[in-house]
């Protein structure tokens, strides 16, 4: 996360680090000249601290920090050097943004239906913490609707839910805005300051907790109103923070394009005037890209939420980051006039956010296969990026395994597959190499142009990887992205085709030494491929669905049985579309990897795969590792010591059985 | 009816106490029991070892904080286990009241016995295989903390069959339980096996000689098999005496009085069909064959899981030999009593009962000078500590003495003819106390898990509180329950047509003393009675509301996820396709969409037995089928399937409130608490 500010001259970003020893990241909010390039780190004295803004007229910089305990909104004064704590929410504050006149700031905090606003704002002691913790551990749950567990929670979602709030720069009590017991989240402010636009499902079924409309409320407090119709603001699996146009008049905002019942369905960008009133798609009838958002799979970075859609300095133009045939590059949007979407800064890399653009010039994150994200000032005029930060220059040192693009048509013909072939390292000429296929998840991420530290270690244990984007991925056009053709089997015939071209293309792989590798989406490809393919040698399964059954009633998003007329049909139909009922087929080596606090792709599906495969196979190599601590996004953002260890895991199950 | 603050409620459960683990001395003149209470404060349960005069139960010596308190064979001295530094050690308490550590287990200790000459205690202890060069180096509180946190943040590997149990709340954490023996003089320890097996439950020959003991031999095998072994302490050989025995840990193995034979505990089948029994084993201590030594004609058997009761910590062993060695002193639950028998060990030995008086007998120390020490409870009477002598018993303690002053649920039995006209099914009515004649009741059926357990006739204060709050509590053994004989316990006609029919055939008795208003049943139970719930609501319209407890629904989910989930299935795993379609169809979460009462599903979050996923196939099928029909599930936290019996105060109290509140809600109209 990063902010910019031109007239200041100033950068301020937030660097992560994991060490392998500490279950947690440290995050500090470095403060970058761009002038002199000299860096300095802002802080509070936290351990964790991050999510720098700056206040509208550069002078100070609001950021969050842990140094008293929970996540609280502090001010740095850039006159001044002193840092002040603003906020003191009992269970601590996410994304503050300024308000356009910079005297107050809105911000996130949770909050209980009935709960008391002035006892919220008392912090808790260290003792209170502890009562409040064995409290959580002990105290039976009540369930009485969906959405009762949750990823964030590892678990049964708290009473408490997001709410926004707003609080005077200088200090004081801070002032709810909404109610009920519902999230709201990715505020932003009317440039007037008068009004704060969010997104809520606070008006829909628990059962659609990821449908967002998106409303408004009177920064001084009033009635919340709700601006959209009809559509599902953006916010999963892509998230597109809303913004205004530069004159106020507008409210740009992504949503999912409707009309599409069984697939993903694309992402547009539209405008509403600023009170509400009818949404205008930005879009035209084509494009150079499929829709606005990039869900790019393998792009390593850490630090949350970025922000992808961001008005030009110019207030003519919309600027939008999206994935494209492996890319994710910048695409600019007329916010007037007749629909009309360019490239507007494209290569072999992936941009992942974009800094509000200010005078030509505007700050944006972006990773490619031979570096992790950094930061690059873009040039709007000469669409030129030029790299602002180093944050591993030790990278630069490594020996990094080069990848090989590879396309080929699909068996049925209705698509083309792209892909990447990364080369062992020391590859040595008339050797033949073991190699991996990764398949990724989703099924709707694609892999694209970014540096995925795993596979290069592979690479480095001396094992080709083979990477693509079988149907299902996003990046390649509606009827690619189809959700139908991602489990009918298209897409597994998109995945042997592919690894057959790869063997047959770089002869350096040995075609009796491959695995089968992925995680959710991708471990249920496994799982399905280990059962019905003899091509792979060895597998690992990550975060996988075995049972569709399971996933039905265990998981944060819960299934629906409602086209079936009998219920057993429904699980008859289940149960045959599930991995887990081929399990007697799977005869090689096998490792299952799986965190208890998924709630995505519940553990229990683990719990049975692996049984179901011991059960039938006494004799073979089979090994379930749990990973306490974590959920779904373990290997991205999981802790660091049981990231190392769940990427040696299957590095060495490879290394052992290929 | 106006509640009344004399009757009992689950809040009640917060001053319930509990006797449990007794000791005479060789003498039978002095008894040690332990009891355990509620705390507030940690939310947990904590024990006392009580010293009493065996003559008149009056206290001869303050209370010790612990527990399993065993006298020495001779004399006044006391071992105990008691925690220090964070774990469980063994400590000693001699005749003059001075008490001193006489363990540093690094994990501590689980279960001891004293050798016939006193000299020597043998143990019991968890071990990791890290610790087996520092077995003795107990674990300073900072240590375990840093252990226990790094047990916590660390990947768990699994790579045999048998990784989960309830029991241990989930994955097994890699501790394996050693035996080690320890000199009570000199303090002088040392282990006896090296982790390789888990081993358990030792026993001392009267020789001191031999130490038996049951180990898990082999990790990989589809059922938690455990058999008999002998370790001889002067050659140090280790010899396993059982295979495929069937044995159950009920006891440690005990010597006969010559040392020559092993007697344990094993489930026993008859080829003529019928249900399974646990009887008594033996073996000859230098190994061969096994025999079964109870009377041919035994149709009662050992144990039978007593159910339905307030009971809280270790009992004493269900068959104990008796001091002088002619008998093996053993509980049965049997036609509705848990009640204590007694086996002659000479050739042709009989069974007889030793009498205990009405209802049910807890824990019990075999006779010593002809007197006999028991704890039992009854229908409306908490469990008391009693002394026996020849067929005359006297009451020692007073426990829970604040009941007395309560008005507690009448009750009759019923004995009811099976439709099928096999036999009689035992059952009780349990109606509110100020019970009024001509009045109708609401009415719960409280179907019991297993399903081999059997209902007796105990004191329960969840059945009390039900009881209070206006509902009529039905009970019943339908067939699958044990303590009727193999032909009533035959598991077939558990999950067959029969049991249903029993169940039914209870109500209607039930309904014809014309108290009951027919439109006001209900239908509750726990893991098999659970299943039973859901099975039954599927397919009758006859309950109002419904609350299944750690229940069964989805075969199709549980296989593996549960603990014993894969028991089931065939030993050469045949195609799992047709495995899973083929658990559809006793899947009764299949007939959610018949179900038209109300459902309430209570669950442990760490429940391995029934795990919790069954309770959310539960949960959302109800939302995604039968979205206009209240359904409201109860999660937790950290509970295993014993939530209700040995969960935490807390735990156990808004199980018991929560399942009243459903009842009272949609059998009595009363609005919904809005905690």
């Amino acid at each position: 996360m990063a902010d910019y500010h031109r007239a200041a001259g100033l950068v301020a970003y937030t660097l992560s680090q994991g060490h392998e020893n500490c279950m947690d990241y440290r995050r500090q909010v470095i403060l970058k000249d761009m002038a002199t390039g000299r860096e300095s780190v802002i802080t509070a004295g936290g351990e964790s601290e991050q999510n720098p803004v700056f206040r509208p007229d550069g002078g100070a910089v609001a950021f969050i920090s842990n140094a008293g305990g929970e996540n609280q909104v502090w001010i740095f004064c850039l006159q001044t050097k002193q840092v002040k704590q603003l906020t003191n929410m009992r269970y601590g504050v996410k994304s503050p943004v300024w308000s356009p006149q910079g005297k107050k700031i809105a911000f996130l905090s949770p909050c209980a239906p009935g709960a008391d606003v002035e006892s919220l704002q008392i912090p808790l002691q260290p003792g209170e913490r502890m009562a409040l913790a064995k409290k959580r551990e002990e105290e039976p749950v009540v369930i009485t609707d969906y959405g009762y567990k949750g990823e964030e929670a590892m678990g049964f979602v708290q009473k408490e839910t997001t709410h926004l709030w707003v609080v005077d720069a200088e200090g004081g009590p801070a002032l709810r805005l909404s109610d009920g017991d519902r999230d709201h989240l990715m505020p932003s402010w009317s440039p007037d300051g008068r009004h704060i636009v969010f997104c809520s499902n606070r008006n829909r079924p628990r059962q659609e907790s990821i449908g967002m409309d998106l409303f408004r409320v009177p920064a001084a407090g009033g009635e919340i109103s709700q601006l959209s119709r009809d559509v599902w603001v953006a916010w999963y699996p892509v998230a597109i923070q809303p913004c205004f146009s530069p004159d106020g008049k507008y409210i740009v905002f992504g949503a999912l394009a409707p009309g599409m019942k069984k697939n993903m369905p694309p992402t547009h960008l539209y405008k509403m005037p600023a009170d509400g009133g009818e949404a205008v798609s930005l879009f035209p009838e084509t494009l150079p890209c499929h829709d606005a958002s990039c869900f790019i799979y393998n792009c390593q970075g850490l630090g949350g939420f970025y922000t992808t859609v961001q008005p030009s300095s110019c207030g003519e133009y919309v600027y939008f980051i999206a994935g494209w045939h492996g890319a994710g590059n910048i695409y600019r949007a007329n916010l007037h006039g007749d629909p009309q979407v360019v490239p507007f800064v494209e290569g072999e890399f992936a941009f992942r956010g974009l800094c509000r653009p200010q005078q030509g010039k505007m700050v944006a994150a972006r990773g490619d296969f031979s570096q992790s994200i950094e930061l690059f000032l873009v040039d709007e005029a000469s669409r030129s990026a030029a790299q602002i930060t180093h944050s591993n220059p030790w990278l630069k040192d490594k020996a990094l395994a080069p990848a090989h693009e590879l396309w080929i048509d699909t068996l049925d013909g209705e698509s083309r597959v792209q892909g990447w072939v990364i080369e062992p390292q020391d590859w040595r000429p008339g050797q033949t190499y073991p190699a991996v296929l990764y398949v990724h998840g989703g099924p709707t991420p694609f892999y694209g142009y970014g540096l995925t530290y795993e596979y290069q270690c592979l690479a480095a244990a001396g094992i080709a990887v083979i990477l693509c984007n079988p149907r299902g991925s996003s990046g390649y056009g509606m009827k690619h992205q189809s959700m139908q053709r991602a489990f009918d089997g298209s897409s597994y015939y998109d995945l042997l085709q592919f690894t057959q071209a790869a063997v047959d293309t770089f002869a350096w792989i040995d075609g009796e030494r491959l695995g089968i590798c992925g995680g959710s989406y991708g471990g249920y490809m496994t799982n399905w491929i280990a059962a019905q393919s003899q091509r792979f040698k060895a597998a690992v399964s990550q975060r996988s669905i075995s049972n569709f059954m399971i996933s039905y009633a265990s998981s944060d998003m819960a299934g629906s049985s409602k086209a079936f007329d009998s219920f057993a049909d429904f699980m008859r139909h289940e149960i045959k579309r599930s991995p887990v009922a081929y399990a007697d087929q799977i005869d090689i080596p096998f490792l299952i990897l799986h965190s208890t606090g998924d709630m995505r792709t519940p553990v229990e599906g683990a719990h049975q795969l692996y049984t179901a495969i011991k059960d039938s196979h006494p004799d073979l190599p089979v090994r379930m590792v749990l990973f306490p601590n974590s959920n779904h996004n373990l290997v991205n953002s999981g802790p660091m010591p049981l990231r190392v260890a769940h990427y040696k895991e299957t590095i060495e199950w490879f290394k052992k059985y290929l | 009816m106006a509640k009344n603050s004399s009757w009992l409620a689950a809040s009640d459960l917060d001053r319930l106490v509990y006797p449990a683990w007794l000791s005479c001395n060789g003498e039978g003149t002095s008894v040690a029991y332990s009891l355990f209470e509620p705390d507030a404060d940690t939310n947990g349960f904590s024990s006392v070892i009580h010293l009493v005069d065996g003559a008149t139960g009056l206290a001869v010596a303050d209370p010790l904080r612990g527990d399993i308190a065993q006298f020495a064979p001779q004399g006044h001295r006391l071992a105990y286990l008691a925690t220090s530094g964070g774990e469980k050690q063994i400590w000693l308490r001699e005749g003059d009241g001075a008490v001193r550590q006489l363990t540093h287990l690094r994990h501590g200790v689980n279960n001891y016995a004293w050798s016939k000459d006193g000299s020597r205690i043998v143990f019991e202890a968890p071990l990791w295989q890290e610790d087996m060069d520092e077995p003795f180096t107990p674990l300073m509180p900072a240590e375990k903390d840093a252990c226990l946190e790094a047990r916590r943040n660390s990947p768990v590997v699994i790579e045999e069959l048998m990784y989960k149990f309830d029991e241990t709340y989930g994955v097994v954490d890699g501790s394996v339980p050693c035996l080690g023996l320890v000199d009570i003089h000199t303090g002088q320890a040392r282990l006896l096996t090296d982790g390789e097996i888990p081993c358990y439950m030792p026993a001392f020959s009267p020789d001191g000689q031999v130490i038996a003991f049951y180990g898990r031999p082999y990790s990989h095998h589809k059922a938690k098999v455990e058999e008999v072994f002998v370790l001889n302490l002067s050659t140090g050989s280790l010899q396993q005496l059982t295979f495929d025995s069937m044995c159950t840990s009920l006891g440690p193995p005990i010597f006969t009085g010559d040392g020559d034979h092993i007697i344990f505990s094993a489930y026993t089948r008859k080829e003529d069909g019928g249900g399974i029994l646990v009887q008594l084993l033996k073996v000859p201590t230098e190994g061969g064959e096994v025999c079964n030594i109870m009377p041919a004609d035994d149709d009662i058997g050992l144990d039978n899981l007593p159910t339905g009761r307030s009971s809280h910590g270790t009992l004493n062993p269900v068959f104990q030999l008796s001091p002088c060695g002619e008998f093996v002193y053993y509980t049965a639950a049997y036609q509705g009593s848990n009640k204590l028998y007694r086996l002659s060990l000479s050739p042709g030995g009989a069974v007889e009962q030793i009498p205990t008086g009405q209802g049910s007998l807890h824990a019990f120390c075999p006779p010593v000078n002809n007197t006999y020490f028991f704890t039992r409870a009854d229908m409306s009477q908490p469990c008391q500590l009693y002394r026996g002598q020849k067929g005359h018993f006297q009451r020692l303690s007073d426990f829970n003495a604040w009941i007395q002053g309560h008005a507690l649920a009448g009750w009759q039995e019923l004995w009811v003819k099976t439709k099928d006209g096999a036999g009689q099914i035992q059952g009780w009515v349990l109606t509110p106390p100020g019970f009024v004649g001509g009045q109708k009741y609401p009415a719960v059926l409280n179907v019991h898990g297993g399903p081999t357990v059997s209902f007796v006739r105990d004191f329960n204060l969840e059945f009390q509180a039900q009881a209070a709050s206006g509902l009529v509590v039905l009970l019943c053994n339908p067939r699958g329950s044990s303590g009727y004989g193999r032909a009533h316990t035959d598991m077939a006609l558990a999950w067959g047509q029969e049991a249903i029919d029993d169940l039914f055939s209870f109500v209607d008795a039930a309904l014809n003393l014309g108290f009951i208003d027919s439109d006001r049943l209900g239908i509750t139970g726990g893991s098999y009675g659970g299943y039973m719930t859901i099975k039954i609501i599927g397919r009758s319209t006859r309950f109002k509301a419904a609350c299944a407890q750690r229940a069964l629904c989805n075969t199709t989910t549980s296989y593996g996820t549960g603990d014993m989930g894969f028991l089931s299935a065939a030993k050469e795993m045949p195609d799992i396709l047709d495995f899973l379609l083929g658990r559809v169809k006793t899947s009764y979460i299949n007939q959610v969409d018949n179900i038209h009462c109300p459902l309430l599903l209570l669950h442990g979050t760490h429940d391995y037995r029934c795990s919790f996923e069954q309770a959310e196939q539960m949960f959302i099928a109800m939302k995604d089928r039968r979205p206009d029909i209240p359904v409201r599930l109860v999660a937790f936290p950290s509970e295993n399937h014993n939530v209700s019996r040995t969960g935490r105060p807390l735990s156990q109290r808004i199980h018991m409130q929560e399942l009243i509140d459903w009842f009272l809600r949609f059998l009595k109209g009363e609005a919904e608490d809005n905690a």
